[in-house]
C-alpha cells in the first residue's frame, strides 16, 4: 500500500496529469471517429509519446486505451456501427435505445459501467500482477519456454480464423524476430547488409504498419467498394435525430441501482477473462452479455433496448483491458493487442515488462497503477462533460479521417527514427498485414510472435544449456511437461472442433469485420 | 454441381495459398538463411531458430491446407484482395514516403493528404484545402526546424 501511495505521489504531477487528460481526450476523439478503434489509436499515438518522460508516456497511452474503448461505444449506440468486435455487443441494446429516443441513457450507462469495470480491472491488476511476478521469478528457462509456447498456441487458436493459420502467423512473427544481431554470438542474422537491421526490425514500424496502416487500407477499400455509410441522406438524418435524443433525459438513480448488480458481475467476468492470454475484450463482452441475458428477470428486454445489456457489454470490455496487462507485467507476455502495443511503448522507453520489472522499476510500476486509477476518474469527468460533444464527432467524414491517420502513420514512424528506411518497412508490413487479413492469417498472433520471439529464443538457449540438449532431462521439469502436455491437449481439442465459435473468430483483431460505416 | 464447383474453387485457392507460402519458405530455407547467417553458439547456432521457425511455418501452412481440403474446402473461403485500392493508396503513401526523404515532412504532408482525400472520392475543394492546411500547420509545429 505504501508503494501505491508513493506511486500516487509520482503520478500527481502536473506533467503526468496533463498527459493523462490529453490521452483521455484524444482517446475519446479517436474512439468516436469513424474507422478508428483502440489498436489503431494506440499504434498511431506511440510516436507521440516518444519525447515524453516514461511515466507521462505510459500514462498517456493508457489514457488513450481506456477512452478509445469507451468512445467506441458512442458509434455503437448512435449508429449501430461498432469500431471493434467487442463493441458489437453494445449495439444489441444500445442502438434500440437510441432509436427509442433514449440515447442519453444508453451513453451514460455505457460511461458509468466502463469506468467501474475499468477501476475494478485495475484493482485486480494491482493485487495480482506483483505476486504473480514473484512466482514467475522462481520459474526457470525450461518452464518459461513452455509457458511462451503454450501462450502463443493459445493466442493462435483464438485470434485467427483457424488454429493452423494462427500458428503459421505466429511462426512468421517468430522468424522475423530473429533478424538482427544474434543474442549470443553477436553475428548479424538476416540483415542483408543493412545497418538499420542490426538491432532487429523496428517494433514501431511493424506495430504502426500492421495495426494502423493496414486497418486504414481495409477501411479505404470498404469505402471504395461502397460497404461503408456515406453519411448522406437518411443516415445523416438518423444520426442527427439520435444525437438530439442524447441531450434529453439521462439516467435516473433508480435505473442506476437496477444496473449495479450487472456492472459488478460483468466486472468480475471481464477481469477473469481478460487476464487469460489470447482472450480479452471481445470474449469478455460476449460472455458477460450472455450471462446477463441468462439471468434476466421478467420485464427485462435484452436485444430490444435494455440498459442492462449495454452495462454488461461495456463493463466487461473495459475490465478486460487492465486485466490483460496482468500476464504482461508478471510474465512479459502480451496477451492482447493493447498489451502488445503497451509492451512496445515500455521497450521504447528502456523497460522490458516481465517478472523483474517490479524489482528494477518497482516505484515506476506503482506510479503506472496510480495513473491508471487517475485516468479512470478523469475519463468519468471528461466523458460526462463531453458526452454530447463527442457524439457529434461521429459526423466527421471518413474521407478526412482515413487520410489523416495514414499521414500520422507515415510521419509517426519517421518521427521515432528520422529514417526513411523505417517508413519503407512500415509500408511493407502494412501491405503484408493487408494480405494476411484477407487470407485469414491473424495479424495479432504475428505481432505477439514477433514480440515474444527474442524471449523464447533466450529461454530455449538457456534450457538447452541446462539440459545439455537432452530431451529426456525434461522429466526433471514437471511444470514444463504439464504445460507442454496441456498445449498438446488444447491443440487437439481445437483441431477436432473444426472451427472456433463465431464470436471467437476475430478475437482481439483490430476490427475490419463488423464495421460497416 | 454448384457445390462441386465451389469446392473446387476453394481447393484451388488453398493450393495456391500454400504453394506461395511453400515457395517463400523454401527460398528462405535454402537461400536466405545460409547466405545471411554465420557462426556457432554454445546453446543454439545462430541459424537454428530461423530454420526451425520457417520449417514450422511451412508445416503449419501445409497441415492447415490438408485439414481444409479434408473438410471439403471449409475455411478456404477468402476475402478477395482489393488490389486496385491497395495500389492506389499504397502508391500514394510510398510517394509520400519518398517525398519525406527527399524534401522533408512538410512536402510529404502537402502531397499525401490531398492526394489520399481525392483518391477516396472527396471532391469538395474547401474540405480538401482546409484539411491540408491544418495538417501542414500541425506538421510544421511538430517538426519545427527539422522540416
Amino acid at each position: 500500500m505504501q508503494d501505491l501511495i508513493a506511486g500516487f505521489g509520482s503520478a500527481f504531477t502536473p506533467n503526468v496529469m496533463l498527459f493523462i487528460l490529453f490521452g483521455i481526450v484524444l482517446g475519446y476523439v479517436i474512439g468516436v471517429l469513424p474507422g478508428l478503434n483502440r489498436p489503431v489509436a494506440l499504434a498511431v499515438a506511440i510516436p507521440m509519446s516518444y519525447y515524453m518522460d516514461p511515466l507521462a508516456a505510459i500514462a498517456f497511452l493508457i489514457g488513450i486505451a481506456k477512452a478509445s474503448g469507451t468512445g467506441g461505444a458512442t458509434t455503437a449506440i448512435l449508429l449501430n456501427t461498432p469500431g471493434e468486435l467487442n463493441a458489437a455487443v453494445t449495439c444489441f441494446d444500445g442502438y434500440p435505445l437510441a432509436l427509442a429516443g433514449r440515447a442519453k441513457k444508453a451513453l451514460e450507462v455505457a460511461l458509468y459501467s466502463s469506468v467501474t469495470g475499468d477501476i475494478l480491472g485495475t484493482i485486480a491488476l494491482i493485487f495480482l500482477a506483483g505476486p504473480l511476478a514473484l512466482v514467475a521469478l522462481r520459474i526457470g528457462p525450461v518452464e518459461m519456454a513452455s509457458i511462451l509456447l503454450l501462450s502463443l498456441g493459445f493466442i493462435a487458436a483464438l485470434a485467427g480464423s483457424s488454429l493452423m493459420r494462427g500458428l503459421a502467423a505466429g511462426m512468421l512473427g517468430l522468424f522475423l524476430s530473429t533478424v538482427g544481431l544474434d543474442i549470443e554470438t553477436a553475428t548479424p542474422r538476416l540483415t542483408f547488409g543493412y545497418v538499420e537491421l542490426l538491432d532487429g526490425i523496428p517494433l514501431l514500424a511493424i506495430t504502426i504498419g500492421m495495426l494502423g496502416l493496414t486497418e486504414m487500407f481495409i477501411q479505404a477499400e470498404q469505402l471504395h467498394g461502397g460497404l461503408k455509410r456515406t453519411g448522406v441522406g437518411d443516415e445523416q438524418e438518423e444520426l442527427r435525430r439520435n444525437i438530439d435524443a442524447a441531450t434529453e433525459d439521462g439516467l435516473s438513480g433508480q435505473e442506476l441501482r437496477q444496473v449495479t448488480p450487472t456492472i459488478v458481475r460483468s466486472s468480475l467476468i471481464g477481469t477473469a477473462i481478460g487476464m487469460l492470454p489470447g482472450l480479452g475484450p471481445s470474449v469478455a463482452s460476449f460472455a458477460s452479455y450472455a450471462v446477463a441475458e441468462r439471468l434476466a428477470k421478467p420485464g427485462d428486454c435484452f436485444r430490444r433496448g435494455d440498459i442492462k445489456g449495454v452495462a454488461a457489454a461495456e463493463t466487461a470490455d473495459n475490465a478486460a483491458v487492465p486485466a490483460s496487462l496482468i500476464p504482461l507485467f508478471a510474465l512479459g507476455l502480451p496477451g492482447s493487442v493493447s498489451a502488445a502495443i503497451l509492451l512496445a511503448a515500455f521497450m521504447i522507453h528502456g523497460m522490458t515488462p516481465g517478472p523483474r520489472i517490479f524489482q528494477e522499476h518497482g516505484q515506476f510500476m506503482y506510479a503506472v497503477y496510480a495513473s491508471m486509477l487517475i485516468a479512470s476518474l478523469i475519463m468519468l469527468v471528461v466523458g460526462r462533460i463531453g458526452l454530447v460533444a463527442f457524439a457529434k464527432l461521429t459526423r466527421v467524414p471518413e474521407t478526412i479521417v482515413i487520410p489523416v491517420v495514414m499521414m500520422l502513420c507515415i510521419l509517426g514512424t519517421y518521427l521515432e527514427s528520422h529514417s526513411i528506411f523505417a517508413v519503407g518497412l512500415m509500408l511493407g508490413f502494412a501491405i503484408l498485414g493487408y494480405v494476411m487479413e484477407k487470407l485469414g492469417y491473424s495479424r495479432i498472433t504475428f505481432l505477439i510472435g514477433f514480440i515474444i520471439g527474442s524471449l523464447l529464443e533466450a529461454a530455449v538457449r538457456q534450457a538447452l544449456v541446462i539440459t545439455g540438449g537432452d530431451v529426456t532431462q525434461l522429466i526433471h521439469y514437471p511444470l514444463a511437461l504439464i504445460l507442454l502436455g496441456a498445449g498438446c491437449v488444447v491443440g487437439v481439442v481445437l483441431l477436432r472442433s473444426r472451427r472456433p465459435p463465431a464470436h471467437a473468430i476475430d478475437i482481439q483483431e483490430p476490427v475490419s469485420g463488423p464495421r460497416s460505416k | 454441381m454448384r457445390e462441386n464447383k465451389a469446392w473446387r474453387g476453394n481447393v484451388r485457392a488453398t493450393v495456391i495459398e500454400v504453394g506461395l507460402i511453400g515457395l517463400f519458405c523454401l527460398l528462405v530455407l535454402f537461400w536466405v538463411i545460409p547466405a545471411e547467417t554465420s557462426g556457432t553458439g554454445s546453446g543454439l547456432d545462430p541459424d537454428t531458430m530461423p530454420t526451425v521457425t520457417i520449417i514450422a511455418l511451412l508445416a503449419t501452412a501445409v497441415a492447415g491446407a490438408v485439414i481444409r481440403i479434408l473438410h471439403n474446402g471449409k475455411g478456404s473461403e477468402q476475402a478477395g484482395l482489393g488490389l486496385a485500392p491497395l495500389f492506389v493508396h499504397g502508391g500514394i503513401c510510398a510517394t509520400g514516403g519518398a517525398l519525406l526523404g527527399l524534401l522533408g515532412p512538410l512536402a510529404c504532408t502537402l502531397f499525401t493528404l490531398p492526394a489520399l482525400m481525392i483518391a477516396l472520392g472527396e471532391r469538395r475543394w474547401v474540405r480538401i484545402l482546409a484539411t491540408t492546411a491544418v495538417g501542414a500547420a500541425a506538421t510544421y509545429l511538430t517538426f519545427g526546424e527539422g522540416l
